[in-house]
């Protein structure tokens, strides 16, 4: 059987934030349903559709460049693809943009390496000595943390962070078993569960011969 | 506080919360209307969270009539889990609707559903939430007005106290009827008072307050009729209070609101059929919900194609009582396969009859295969199957299991119910040895992946059933029925599962009680009692404690055979089925005599009867209760 494979950007936005990852998955293959993209399945007794979505968002976090990888059963157009879907969108999914990818193309999972993340606070400013804090951060070897009960190096994870004016930037590492997570910067930074919106901007991918590139130049 | 204020703390609090996305509404297919252009607002409220009321049926219908209509937005309410109960307690928000987050307070009208009896103290915890007081006489004139409605409104006068009126049946054309009500309250500036006089006046609705019980010494009821000084306000009070019903199906939602959060069932229902003419006799809703209506299979297919393509769900669901009693089952699984044979949808067709052509049909949904397969045949024994109206012969179940897993079907779940007062060890005994029967099958088809799940609940008498004038079965004798259980089915491959016999205690007691007891219902909710329905929050000990209180003895309601003349709490609801009807049936049950299904020969249950005119305008094919010669 023919598979045609598809590359989704989109935007998670506002309306979505508080939507877990499992539940995402849910939403798009409902998505794709009502926009009657001829999906393929998996076989077996309880057949899944094919649909990977790119790392998984920590929750209240919107999304600007996200990405989904679908797989087809028939040949689709990708302007017509991208047309059908953004008509069918829920709330909280937007900026539709498609791609069409070779067969053998790899999944996301073996592309996305780091995601590029911008805090800003919710009410009120940042501490004065972030400035310090972020020094501070960035000059230690190793920061110990603990995440459900497991000990972890958060340093290694994070790739860049600085401020920006109003927001604080960070690039965090996204690979399996070595994922930085934004609220654990922040409570790294001395700020636990703060009032602060994080929105990710893009998902950076490590193309063919190691060459980086960020999600919002797929499109 | 208003919608900005709450709109602005949600933000911060929410990320400190367990599945946040039960307090964010936004979902697809939500509607939110223009509040200050909309003279009539409702909130929808399900007393349990989230996960829970985002499934019910019922609330879904409502929500997209009202909806629908320019005048009256409806916006849903659910209760917050403890977590965000407690933030919320903090921060000082009220109960408030998904949609527009605004304060359970500000709507005109809160309908509460109340479906079982195990949501009632979260129905108080719900209007102590919103800053509503909590008993109807305690309400001003600028609180809403509050509705209750669902299954428990056909005993309504536990909850009585507590609400401004009830909706007794059906509640597709009374909510019509409703929003006029307000509508016009709000155009006249009536009083709270003069509303509620006027609720009365509709068919099928209940405002505790006009009626008054009466008691005789031994504590029984002597009757509950409106109360005669409130004089001519009052004429339009109903005695009794005849249940709605509509008398042909109206079209089903189509653009139901999809969660994206994972709830209890998460697809698309639709009701296939209304009403059931089987008559087990332990089942209220087969008696309430009489009588019986189809929903043509042209409009059921089209429906679920529409709703199909508004939500993109995977999984439908084809609810009634009974499926197997819909007239056009072939013919409707036939149009579903041509229809959406190639879109892998899931397609579920409970409540079947025991009988191998419900195999067939399940298959050719090619829906479900590999897991579970649900019989209900209740009982194990010939004489306890006479007793509860549901003759099955045993070998007929055999039949049907042998079906069920020499098509791959790995477990096979069976209900059965203990506790009739005339049930004995052997009967009980005979359940673990049909369940091993049944095992014994699909292990000769599939080796050791065969499984059984035994799902056995605790018959509750309940009102306008045949079963009503009956005692609970003991606390002592239900445990050792239990235990018997526990002892004789099991081993590799069977699965036993039981109800609480605590849980069935208070549920007999809420479903049979009267107006005494929203004393115990308040007492208990403030003990801590709420989310009885949940094991892990279910406090007996508050309830034992509401009764000390209150002075009342539970077992008044639950442990006394009543007389046949007794007049019960719930008498002056009519569900269209009579009294001497239902006692009829009971004598026949203690004679071990079966009544069969009603659309081939009439019992004279009362249905027709009642409704007889409505019927008679109905064009023949959708006319319901077969013609009878009448005498």
């Amino acid at each position: 059987m023919n598979r045609y494979k598809y590359r989704i950007l989109f935007s998670k936005t506002e309306a979505m934030r508080f939507t877990g990852h499992l539940d995402l998955f849910r939403a798009w293959e409902r998505l794709l349903r009502r926009a009657q993209v001829p999906l393929a399945y998996s076989t077996g007794f309880h057949p899944h559709p094919k649909i990977q979505i790119g790392a998984a968002l920590p929750l209240g976090v919107t999304g600007d460049n996200e990405l989904v990888d679908i797989e087809t059963a028939e040949e689709c157009d990708a302007e017509a693809l991208a047309r059908q879907i953004s008509e069918a969108v829920p709330p909280g999914v937007s900026d539709i943009r498609v791609t069409a990818l070779p067969e053998n193309y790899p999944g996301l999972e073996k592309l996305v390496v780091a995601g590029d993340y911008a805090a800003v606070p919710l009410e009120g400013a940042w501490p004065d000595d972030l400035p310090q804090r972020i020094e501070r951060l960035r000059a230690s070897a190793t920061l110990p943390r603990e995440r459900r009960g497991k000990a972890y190096d958060l340093r290694p994870r994070i790739l860049s962070l600085a401020r920006d004016g109003n927001t604080l930037r960070m690039r965090l590492r996204l690979e399996p078993d070595a994922t930085g997570r934004p609220d654990e910067v922040l409570a790294a930074l001395g700020m636990e569960s703060p009032p602060v919106l994080v929105g990710r901007e893009r998902l950076v991918l490590r193309e063919s011969e190691g060459k980086m590139i960020g999600s919002d130049e797929l499109g | 506080m208003n919608s900005d204020t709450i709109s602005r703390i949600l933000p911060r609090i929410l990320p400190q919360v367990e599945k946040p996305s039960r307090y964010t509404g936004g979902e697809l297919n939500q509607s939110i209307k223009d509040w200050d252009s909309t003279p009539v607002r409702i909130a929808l409220l399900f007393p349990d969270i989230y996960d829970i009321g985002m499934s019910n049926l019922g609330l879904a219908v409502l929500y997209e009539i009202i909806n629908a209509r320019p005048e009256a937005l409806a916006e849903r309410v659910y209760l917050p889990w403890s977590d965000m109960e407690t933030v919320m307690m903090r921060e000082g928000i009220p109960l408030y609707s998904l949609e527009s987050r605004r304060p359970v307070a500000d709507f005109d009208l809160v309908g509460i559903t109340l479906p079982y009896e195990s949501l009632y103290t979260n129905a108080l915890h719900a209007l102590h939430l919103a800053g509503i007081p909590l008993r109807a006489a305690e309400r001003g004139e600028n609180h809403p007005l509050i509705v209750g409605g669902g299954h428990g409104a056909f005993n309504p006068e536990p909850m009585a106290e507590f609400f401004d009126a009830l909706a007794v049946g059906e509640g597709e054309e009374l909510i019509l009827d409703l929003i006029e009500i307000i509508r016009w309250r709000k155009r006249s500036g009536e009083s709270r008072l003069a509303a509620t006089h006027r609720m009365a006046g509709i068919w099928g609705m209940y405002v505790p307050a006009l009626y008054r019980p009466e008691y005789h010494t031994d504590g029984t009821i002597a009757r509950v009729a409106p109360i005669p000084e409130s004089g001519d306000v009052n004429q339009g009070t109903h005695f009794p209070i005849v249940k709605r019903i509509v008398p042909r199906l109206p079209p089903p939602p189509v653009r139901p609101v999809v969660p994206y959060l994972e709830t209890v069932h998460n697809r698309y229902a639709i009701e296939i059929m209304r009403g059931c003419t089987r008559g087990c006799r332990f089942c209220q809703a087969g008696h309430v919900t009489r009588p019986i209506r189809e929903r043509p299979v042209e409009e059921i297919v089209s429906s679920i194609d529409r709703a199909l393509s508004n939500t993109g769900y995977e999984e439908v669901a084809l609810l009634s009582l009974s499926s197997s009693d819909y007239s056009r089952i072939t013919e409707l699984v036939r149009a579903l396969g041509v229809k959406f044979g190639s879109s892998r949808l899931r397609i579920s067709l409970p409540s079947l009859r025991i009988e191998t052509v419900s195999v067939d049909l399940v298959e050719a949904l090619r829906s479900n295969r590999g897991g579970n397969f649900t019989l209900a045949p209740e009982a194990a024994t010939d004489s306890m199957r006479a007793i509860l109206n549901k003759p099955i012969a045993a070998q007929q179940l055999i039949e049907t299991v042998r079906e069920i897993y020499s098509r791959k079907w790995t477990t096979v779940k069976l209900y059965f119910m203990i506790g009739h007062p005339r049930e004995t060890e052997a009967d009980v005994r005979a359940i673990a040895e049909l369940a091993r029967a049944v095992l014994a099958e699909g292990r000769r088809s599939l080796g050791r992946r065969a499984e059984v799940h035994a799902g056995v609940s605790t018959l509750i008498p309940k009102a306008h059933t045949p079963f009503q004038w009956m005692a609970l079965d003991s606390r002592e004798r239900i445990l050792a029925k239990q235990d018997l259980l526990r002892r004789e089915l099991r081993g590799p491959g069977l699965k036993l599962d039981l109800t609480s016999p605590d849980v069935t205690l208070l549920e007999a007691e809420l479903a049979r009680g009267d107006r005494r007891l929203a004393d115990v219902i308040e007492r208990a909710w403030r003990n801590g009692a709420r989310f009885d329905a949940w094991s892990d929050r279910f406090q007996p000990a508050a309830w034992h404690a509401a009764f000390e209180e209150a002075r009342i003895d539970p077992a008044f309601y639950t442990s006394r055979e009543r007389s046949a003349d007794e007049i019960f709490p719930w008498d002056h609801i009519n569900v269209g089925v009579r009294k001497d009807y239902l006692r009829r049936e009971y004598e026949a049950s203690l004679a071990g005599r079966t009544r069969g299904d009603c659309r081939e020969e009439c019992f004279g249950c009362g249905i027709l009867t009642t409704f007889r005119e409505l019927r008679d305008a109905l064009p023949e094919e959708a006319q319901f209760c077969p013609t009878v010669r009448p005498g």
